[in-house]
């Protein structure tokens, strides 16, 4: 049986239409993990007119690094906190999950998914694996371990769920992904610390697409990898810098069922989209703390209606929109 | 008591050792300020690094990640790892810029510098310099801030001190060793003094035959440090002289002068009137 269920009913209370012009004030604070150069241009692209429906914070979230919704429940993942905070759709807060209260064995949870069975995919980096909880927060089993082996992870930053339950994990100090099956075995890996085609340096984040395919957030090669199921490379897109389809530091995508990709481009402090192909279809956001900027915007994640939920971690939220000149538009390049 | 100005050929075994030791933690805290550590995934990163040293004490990793700083406690039974730190930030992909700790220990006077030695299981000591006003020193370290009053006239103030007793606590920039031969290093940025606690109900003097050097001197200060009931101890090369402050007023003082025999020493519990009858304060 499904718990996640809170009905509540949906309420756009308050709608911002968020505009495009750039924020002047550009931050780049390049970990000494990347090929660091600093971006001498404010970010520039085509702007896509995304409306703010809500903004989801709570006194107790720390930071939100990740987000996934569950049904009609929304996760946020606070690493600093070591706790999963659980909205409602409209924003209200209903619950918490935390050692201290005794439901989950969390140490520092980063990237999350939703699986089919109304689970939550939590990647633990603390415990170095991968935590499925139920809908009631309690562990149903978890994957990896510390290590290098095939099957041990090291630093697992992101999860994503398939039909079939099977997972991908980010594998971030292994510079690498993993793929296990839906009861946890291991199935197989690719990549390794590099910078060519198939090559990953310290990737943070995974995701489905609706034809299978896998994306994967190679943050500080500053692009999005695309693989077959099996691991076979497809393409890739993206480099360092502050214009369109460019990236400083890609560090979470989402995908929606018409296949885009939503990228949060951290230090750019944007949501960028791009078609299945790589086709950059805009992006929104600049850096701030007002309603619709971002501070560090870390994760994305998008509801079967098309509202996007944007992990804004710098100022501790996650914010919610429409975008509506995407919503019904078919991927022109399916 | 020696005094600096009056000799340069101080030996170590006639080095000044006053010698406290408050039951807790001798490396209290250390600060790493770090390059790079911008996102969320590297600072929790390092973490994972950091974690895994030593002498790192459990949940006690907090990082401001805007402004690049880790702050940690240490574990009082393991020396701090200057080496071990500096891998542990470069294998999480960071650059260390500079190791900052709060210390407990003692002073001593040795060939004209002061060291903190801290008062442990192990010996580390650290030889006491002004801050520096600009990146003096180990490349590795970013530069310290300027003393900011002339109270920063660090040598006036420990010649000052060493007079009264000198169970200190250092707010410090850490520099490790520029050869096998030599101590660290540590810019003070703080200095105070630290005194018996207040709470304590039982205060009881021992005279200690060979207690010599500062080595001697610590070894039965932090044997005697080491039980539960004793809150302070201080030792004194020059007098002979070990005094504690117990949490009651009567702790079993044979079984504390047998812990002391056992390192080798003669014993002997001063009563008051010994006390005042024979030389120097003992603290």
């Amino acid at each position: 049986m499904n718990q996640w269920h809170v009905l509540i009913p949906m309420i756009m209370s308050s709608v911002f239409v968020v505009g495009c012009e750039r924020d002047s004030r550009q931050i780049s604070m390049p970990p000494a993990t990347q090929p660091s150069t600093q971006p001498t241009s404010k970010p520039s692209g085509r702007p896509i007119a995304a409306e703010l429906i809500t903004i989801f914070e709570h006194e107790s979230m720390q930071e939100a690094i990740g987000v996934a919704v569950v049904d009609d429940v929304v996760a946020v993942s606070d690493p600093k906190a070591g706790a999963i905070h659980l909205f409602s759709l409209n924003g209200k807060r209903i619950g918490v999950w935390s050692p201290r209260n005794g439901t989950v064995p969390l140490e520092r949870p980063m990237h999350i998914a939703a699986g089919e069975k109304g689970w939550l995919y939590v990647a633990d980096y603390g415990s170095d694996q991968v935590l499925l909880l139920a809908g009631d927060g309690s562990l149903v089993t978890s994957i990896g371990g510390y290590g290098s082996e095939a099957g041990r992870l090291d630093a697992p930053a992101g999860v994503a769920v398939t039909d079939d339950g099977s997972t991908y994990i980010a594998d971030f100090n292994n510079h690498r992904v993993q793929r296990f099956d839906a009861e946890g075995r291991f199935v197989g890996l690719w990549g390794q610390e590099g910078h060519e085609p198939g090559d990953f340096y310290y990737p943070t984040d995974v995701a489905v697409g609706p034809d299978g395919r896998l994306y994967v957030a190679d943050a500080y090669n500053h692009r999005v990898q695309v693989f077959t199921p099996d691991g076979k490379f497809v393409t890739a897109w993206g480099r360092q810098g502050s214009g369109r389809g460019e990236f400083d530091v890609a560090i979470g995508l989402g995908v929606d069922k018409e296949g885009r990709v939503f990228v949060a481009d951290q230090f750019n402090h944007r949501i960028q989209v791009f078609d299945r192909q790589g086709k950059s279809l805009g992006s929104w956001g600049d850096h701030g703390s007002e309603p619709g900027q971002f501070d560090r915007p870390s994760d994305v994640a998008i509801d079967p209606s098309g509202r996007v939920y944007v992990a804004d971690f710098g100022n501790g939220r996650v914010q919610v929109f429409a975008v509506p000149e995407l919503i019904g538009v078919r991927d022109d390049q399916e | 008591m020696i005094h600096p100005n009056k000799s340069f050929f101080t030996s170590f075994v006639l080095a000044l050792v006053l010698s406290p030791l408050v039951a807790q933690a001798q490396v209290k805290q250390v600060s790493l300020r770090v390059d790079g550590l911008a996102c969320p995934f590297c600072a929790y990163g390092l973490e994972k690094k950091v974690a895994k040293l030593d002498g790192y004490k459990a949940d006690t990793y907090k990082v401001k990640i805007n402004e690049g700083v880790v702050s940690l406690d240490w574990r009082s039974d393991k020396p701090l790892d200057l080496d071990a730190i500096d891998r542990a930030v470069d294998k999480a992909g960071f650059t260390l810029r500079g190791v900052t700790g709060r210390f407990a220990g003692t002073l001593e006077y040795v060939d004209d510098e002061y060291v903190l030695r801290l008062l442990a299981p192990f010996d580390q000591r650290f030889v006491l310099q002004e801050p520096a006003k600009t990146g003096a020193g180990d490349p590795r370290q970013e530069s310290a801030p300027a003393p900011q009053t002339p109270a920063n006239r660090l040598r006036e103030r420990l010649e000052s001190m060493s007079a009264n007793g000198n169970a200190v606590e250092i707010v410090g920039r850490v520099h490790p060793r520029r050869d096998a031969q030599s101590p660290d290093s540590m810019e003070v940025s703080e200095l105070k003094v630290l005194e018996p606690p207040a709470q304590s109900a039982g205060r009881f003097v021992f005279e200690v035959q060979g207690l010599r050097c500062g080595g001697c001197v610590a070894k039965v200060v932090q044997a005697l440090g080491s039980v539960a009931e004793v809150l302070h101890v201080q030792g004194d090369a020059e007098s002979g002289r070990v005094v504690i402050w117990t949490e009651s007023k009567s702790p079993d003082l044979a079984a504390l002068e047998q812990k002391v025999a056992s390192l080798g020493f003669d014993v002997r519990r001063l009563s008051a009137t010994d006390e005042r009858s024979s030389r120097g304060t003992g603290g």
